[in-house]
This record gives C-alpha cells, sequence and structure tokens, in this order.
C-alpha cells in the first residue's frame, strides 16, 4: 500500500529541515539563511512519507520559491493521499510563525486533514529563562502543540509518537475559533495578540542578536570583516585540506606500489596502474577540497552570517544589476552550480534571479579545483608561502576565483541591459534570522555526504573516460603512445587547441573535460602514468614541463576553464529553471566561445612575459 | 517623515504605505509585522547605502531605500 504523505511547512529558517533530518534518519541540507530548502525532499517516517517543503511566510507567495511551495500544498491537501501537515513554529519568533500556522489552520480545515504544531527552539527560550504557553497555544489553534529542539533532541519522542498515532483522525480535530477571519490584515493582528499573550519576550535574544550586528554589519567594520571572512574562506580551503590531500597521495602511492610488485599479468597491471590508479586517483585526491569547501559554506549558513553578508552585498551587487539575495546562490556556485542556479529561486526579482542563474557558472565550481590545483602546481611549487604563513597557492587559487567573481560581474552589468522579464521588479527585503551555532555533527554528516555525491555523480564518468582511453593509448598494444590510436587522434585534433600552446595530449584532456571539467585531470593522469610517470600531482606537473606546456599555456587555460561551460548537468538546470532552452544553448554558445577568445588572447600577452 | 529617515536607535510609529508599492509587497511587508500604527525601531544605518536593519516585534527585517522611503512615519 502506497505511504501517506505528511507535509512539513514552516517559515524560513524556522528548523525544518533539521527536524526532517531528525524524523527520517536522511541527512538533508540545513542552513540558516531564509530560502535553503529549494526543492521537494522526501524521507520515510514509519508509516508515513514525509515531504519537506521550501519555507513560506505566508499563503501569499512572492518569490518563485515560495509560489512552487503553495501550490504544492493546495494540490497535495486536495489529494486523498496527503494525511495532513507538520507545522513548524519558531519559538524565538513566534508573531511571525502564528501568521502562517492560523493560515494553515483555515485551509487545513477546508480540507478536513489533521495538523500538528511543533514548536521549535524550545532550547533556546530554556537558555534565556523565558516562559511559553503551550497549553495556551493548543487551545488557540485548536490543534496538538509539541515543545521541540530538533536541534537539541528535546521533546522529539512525544512529537513522534504523537504523529504516528494521530495523523490518520483527521475527525477528532476541533474546528478553529469562528473570529479567526479571513483577512490577512485581522489574522497578522491576532497572530501579533496570540504571540504577545503565549508567546515570550524575546529580548534577551534580540540584545544578543542587535550585539553581533552591530560588529558585523557595522559601517566602518561591516565590509572590512567580509573581505577578511572571505579571505579566510578561501585560504581554509587549501591550507586545511593539504594533510589529507597528501595522506590520499601516499595510499594511492602504497597500492601503485604493491600492485607493481604483485601483480604478474602484465596488462591487468598497467590498467589498474594506469586506468584505476592514474585516472581515478588523480581525480580523488581533490576530494578533501571539496569536504572543506562544504563545511566552510555550512557554516557561514548555519551562523546567520549569511543574511548579513546579503545585506553589506547588497548596493554593490546592484550596481551591476544584481541583488544581495544573489550573493548566497553565488557562494553555493563555489560548490556546484546546480543547487546554486536551484537558490537562486529565493530571489523575489524575476529579471535580477535570471541574471543571477546565468552568471552563477562563472563562480569557480569545486569540478574546477582538481584543474586549478594541477595548473597552480605547475605555476607554483606547493608549500611555497608569503611572509611565511599565507599560501602562495592559496593567494592564487583567490586571484582565480576572484577573475571568476569579476567576469560574472561585467557580464551581469551587460546582461542588465538586455534581459527584459514580464513581471515587474521587486525590491529587498529579508528577514534577518538569529546568530546561532552551527549544528556540528549534522553539518560534517551532509559535508562528507556532498563529497560522496561529488564521487559516485564524477567518478563513473571519469572511469569511464579513462578506461576508454586507456584502450585508445595502449592500441595497437605494444607501441609507444605517440604512435597509439590515441596519439593518431590527438595529433588530428590538436590544430584546436594549439593557438593556446598545448599540444595533442592536452588538447584530448580539454576535449574530454567538456563531458565534465575534473575529467581533465584524470585524462592527463591516465596519459602520463601510461608514460611512466608516477600518480601524484607533482609529476604530473612535470610530466606537463616534459610535454613542453609552457607557463603561458596554463595561465591561458586557467582563463579558459574559468569561463567555459562544461558542465551537461548545469545546462540542463538553467534550461529546467529558465524553461528556456534557447538560454541553455546561449548560455554554452557564449561562455565557450569567450572563453577561448579570453585565454587565446591570454597567452598572446602571457608568452610576451614568460 | 519616512522609514528611511530614521537613524540607529530611533523608533516612530508606521502610519501608511505609498501608492507606489506594489499589492505584494504591502501583503508582504504586513505579514512581516510592519502595519498601520506599528512600532519600529531602526536597529543599523546603512553601510554606503545598503539596506537598512529594523526591529518590528520580535523579528529584524532588512529593507533597502526604494521599500523604506515609502512607509511613513510618525515619532
Amino acid at each position: 500500500m502506497e505511504k501517506l504523505n505528511l507535509l512539513l511547512i514552516g517559515k524560513p529558517n524556522c528548523g525544518k529541515t533539521l527536524l526532517f533530518n531528525k524524523l527520517t534518519g536522511l541527512n538533508q541540507k540545513v542552513s540558516n539563511f531564509p530560502g535553503v530548502t529549494v526543492e521537494f525532499k522526501q524521507g520515510a517516517f514509519g508509516d508515513l512519507n514525509l515531504v519537506d517543503l521550501p519555507g513560506i511566510y505566508s499563503l501569499n507567495p512572492i518569490s518563485n520559491d515560495e509560489k512552487v511551495a503553495v501550490s504544492y500544498l493546495q494540490e497535495a491537501l486536495a489529494s486523498p493521499s496527503c494525511a495532513g501537515v507538520l507545522c513548524i513554529l519558531d519559538a524565538t519568533r513566534l508573531e511571525r510563525s502564528l501568521l502562517l500556522a492560523l493560515q494553515l489552520r483555515q485551509l487545513i480545515e477546508e480540507h478536513n486533514k489533521k495538523i500538528t504544531f511543533a514548536l521549535n527552539m524550545i532550547d533556546e527560550i530554556i537558555y534565556h529563562k523565558l516562559q511559553v504557553d503551550i497549553d495556551g497555544l493548543r487551545q488557540a489553534l485548536q490543534a496538538p502543540v509539541f515543545a521541540i529542539s530538533a536541534r537539541k533532541n528535546i521533546g522529539l519522542d512525544e512529537l513522534k509518537a504523537a504523529l504516528t498515532t494521530t495523523t490518520t483522525t483527521a475527525e477528532e480535530q476541533a474546528p478553529v475559533e469562528k473570529y479567526v477571519s479571513r483577512k490577512s490584515e485581522s489574522l497578522t493582528h491576532y497572530a501579533r495578540e496570540l504571540a504577545q499573550k503565549y508567546g515570550p519576550s524575546n529580548h534577551n535574544i534580540l540584545i544578543r542578536q542587535n550585539f553581533l550586528d552591530d560588529i558585523f554589519l557595522s559601517t566602518s567594520l561591516g565590509g572590512i570583516i567580509f573581505f577578511i571572512l572571505m579571505a579566510f574562506f578561501f585560504q581554509a580551503i587549501f591550507s586545511w585540506s593539504e594533510p589529507f590531500m597528501n595522506l590520499i597521495e601516499a595510499l594511492l602511492a602504497s597500492i601503485g606500489s604493491l600492485a607493481e610488485t604483485y601483480i604478474q599479468h602484465e596488462a591487468l597491471k598497467r590498467f589498474l596502474i594506469d586506468a584505476v590508479i592514474g585516472g581515478l586517483g588523480g581525480f580523488l585526491v581533490f576530494v578533501p577540497q571539496i569536504f572543506m569547501l562544504t563545511v566552510l559554506i555550512g557554516v557561514f549558513e548555519d551562523t546567520g552570517y549569511l543574511a548579513r553578508a546579503a545585506i553589506i552585498c547588497h548596493r554593490p551587487l546592484s550596481f551591476f544589476g544584481l541583488t544581495g539575495k544573489s550573493f548566497v546562490p553565488f557562494l553555493s556556485g563555489f560548490a556546484c552550480a546546480i543547487p546554486a542556479i536551484m537558490a537562486a529561486r529565493t530571489i523575489d526579482s524575476p529579471k535580477k534571479r535570471l541574471i543571477t542563474i546565468l552568471t552563477i557558472p562563472l563562480m569557480a565550481c569545486s569540478a574546477r579545483l582538481p584543474v586549478y590545483a594541477l595548473l597552480v602546481s605547475f605555476l607554483i611549487p606547493r608549500g611555497e608561502t608569503v611572509f611565511g604563513f599565507i599560501s602562495m597557492s592559496g593567494l592564487i587559487f583567490f586571484g582565480i576565483y576572484l577573475f571568476g567573481i569579476v567576469t560574472a560581474l561585467v557580464v551581469s552589468t551587460l546582461l542588465s541591459h538586455f534581459v527584459f522579464t514580464k513581471e515587474s521588479d521587486t525590491p529587498f527585503m529579508l528577514e534577518l534570522p538569529p546568530y546561532r551555532l552551527p549544528a556540528l555533527g549534522s553539518l560534517l554528516q551532509r559535508s562528507l555526504q556532498s563529497a560522496w555525491l561529488f564521487i559516485k555523480r564524477a567518478g563513473p564518468i571519469i572511469f569511464m573516460v579513462t578506461v576508454i582511453l586507456w584502450f585508445l593509448a595502449s592500441y595497437p598494444f605494444g607501441t609507444r603512445l605517440e604512435d597509439s590510436l590515441l596519439g593518431s587522434i590527438g595529433k588530428w585534433l590538436a590544430p584546436l587547441f594549439a593557438p593556446l600552446g598545448v599540444d595533442w595530449k592536452v588538447t584530448i584532456a580539454i576535449l574530454t573535460s567538456f563531458i565534465a571539467r575534473e575529467v581533465f585531470v584524470g585524462t592527463l593522469g591516465t596519459l602520463f602514468s601510461i608514460e611512466n610517470a608516477e600518480e601524484n600531482m607533482a609529476a604530473m606537473s612535470n610530466s606537463l614541463v616534459q610535454s613542453n606546456f609552457s607557463l603561458a599555456s596554463a595561465v591561458a587555460l586557467i582563463v579558459f576553464y574559468a569561463i567555459a561551460m562544461q558542465c551537461a548537468s548545469t545546462l540542463a538546470i538553467i534550461k529546467q529553471e529558465t524553461g528556456s532552452y534557447k538560454l541553455a544553448t546561449f548560455t554554452f554558445v557564449g561562455y565557450t566561445l569567450l572563453a577561448y577568445s579570453l585565454a587565446l588572447l591570454t597567452y598572446q600577452i602571457a608568452i610576451l612575459f614568460f | 517623515m519616512r522609514l528611511w529617515n530614521l537613524k540607529s536607535g530611533e523608533q516612530a510609529v508606521v502610519k501608511d504605505f505609498d501608492k507606489k508599492l506594489s499589492k505584494e509587497i504591502v501583503q508582504r511587508l504586513l505579514e512581516l509585522g510592519i502595519h498601520q500604527e506599528r512600532k519600529v525601531e531602526c536597529l543599523k544605518q546603512s553601510f554606503l547605502g545598503s539596506p537598512k536593519s529594523f526591529k518590528v516585534g520580535d523579528t529584524v527585517i532588512g529593507l533597502d531605500k526604494e521599500i523604506a522611503v515609502c512607509i511613513s512615519v510618525s515619532k
């Protein structure tokens, strides 16, 4: 029998997704920036199927994610497969939560479904020695209300027991009080009245928030702190992940030597060392950086700093036709463009949302990391520092990321003059969430999950490409790489990228990376490994030197990879979010041509210096 | 006076919304607690023209000039 759906609804940043994780055992993305749940997540909860909807302020949607959520809610409630609604209230900001609760209470009654309320963040109420009248709320809402803390596991057992026993018995529910009118203004006043009557006086919580905002949004310090945090962000990705990268390299080298010693069958040995360790292993080295990137973005999100960053960035970004709300999708774009493009749904203005979507692919996503790491290691030896403590590679990476950002701003300025949307523009308004310590366990788990998803998504593609390349590069068997089938194909295609000063091997790597950017490193790993190079990055870098790869070509390729649109999944998501094949095609062709032209220009200038 | 004119720490009561503001925006402002006769406090001044933050009831909201100049308040 098909499971009944239980809809999880709440205003943005009420801890809805963390509760979803606790109830289903699945680890979903949980963040402290309004509107992070931009897609529906589902998970089994006992006999029910729990559906996590994007956060909504009310049943009168403005932004796209809200429209999607409200329309899904209305359709779901009309369906017999819906058991009811679990509505999360934020105990620290009760008034805002109660407005949605009252609207939902009316809607639910029309559909004769069950509603249960979970009053989340009760731990903060206890910590600040405040009071909430749960019984009063229960009476006012005429429905079960449970005080919980999803973060501290308070009241979850009672909530679980109640949900599994009461969600299917809607008849027991009493009708909502008559004086709750349908007019939203009356509901607003009633929500305020209820919050004042039964809710806490949250003066202490706001004092702490104001104290921190005095620092982070300070006229003099706010911008400086923002830049320091961003510089720290990029430095930390590289410095903190280096020991783990070294460990993986050492592990791969040991597996390689074991294979060299113990495997007798020559073809199998070469396949394992060249294709598997050289190709797939070369890419695995970069997974710690992807993990660290997700951890750091998660810390910014969970602490509530991202909403402040959106305020700080709003004015500067508006010069480029964007909004402060573009900052969060842009920052997520450093991890992966796909969720970042979906996160752009939280931007109310249709025009600014479209410009943000089209420029997110210019943010240096994690798939570019392996490519940049290889090219930067070619430019700068690993371990070199400035002033003895600032990593030189980190600085160069910061520069590369900055280049992506600047290109995105230039492109968005141009687009803002050419993009027109039917809907009128929406000005900036954003609720600032309270500052909170990140839920570290959940954060580490989801970062590990994201690193694992990265391996799962890219791993099979890289493996497939490297296996095909290995066969092409080894056929006819016993010949040199130069004389192999791949050698012939590569030399035939070499003129394509010869103007950037690269040979046929790098040309093959660039072309295969149109499947996915990270394939570039896997391809070079396989090709150089066939030529008996070791599988680590320094050896790959040395092999590049031996193939007459110049510093000018390295810089030109960095420019190429910073702009080129080499990700089929990103193009698919652009089509999905904009509903236009033309825009997706325009993005691919436009960015690829721009990338090639700028890389060529860079190479021509760079050869004058290197 | 306008909501945007409030300085850090100053309080005022909301009087009216300009007709310039769309129905959806007024609706959202109401949902965020900004309605007639409601006390509002400016928490943070604008940083180089960035949005200002205002405390309304139990909520802190960032509003840019475009909206805040369309809300009339009295001290």
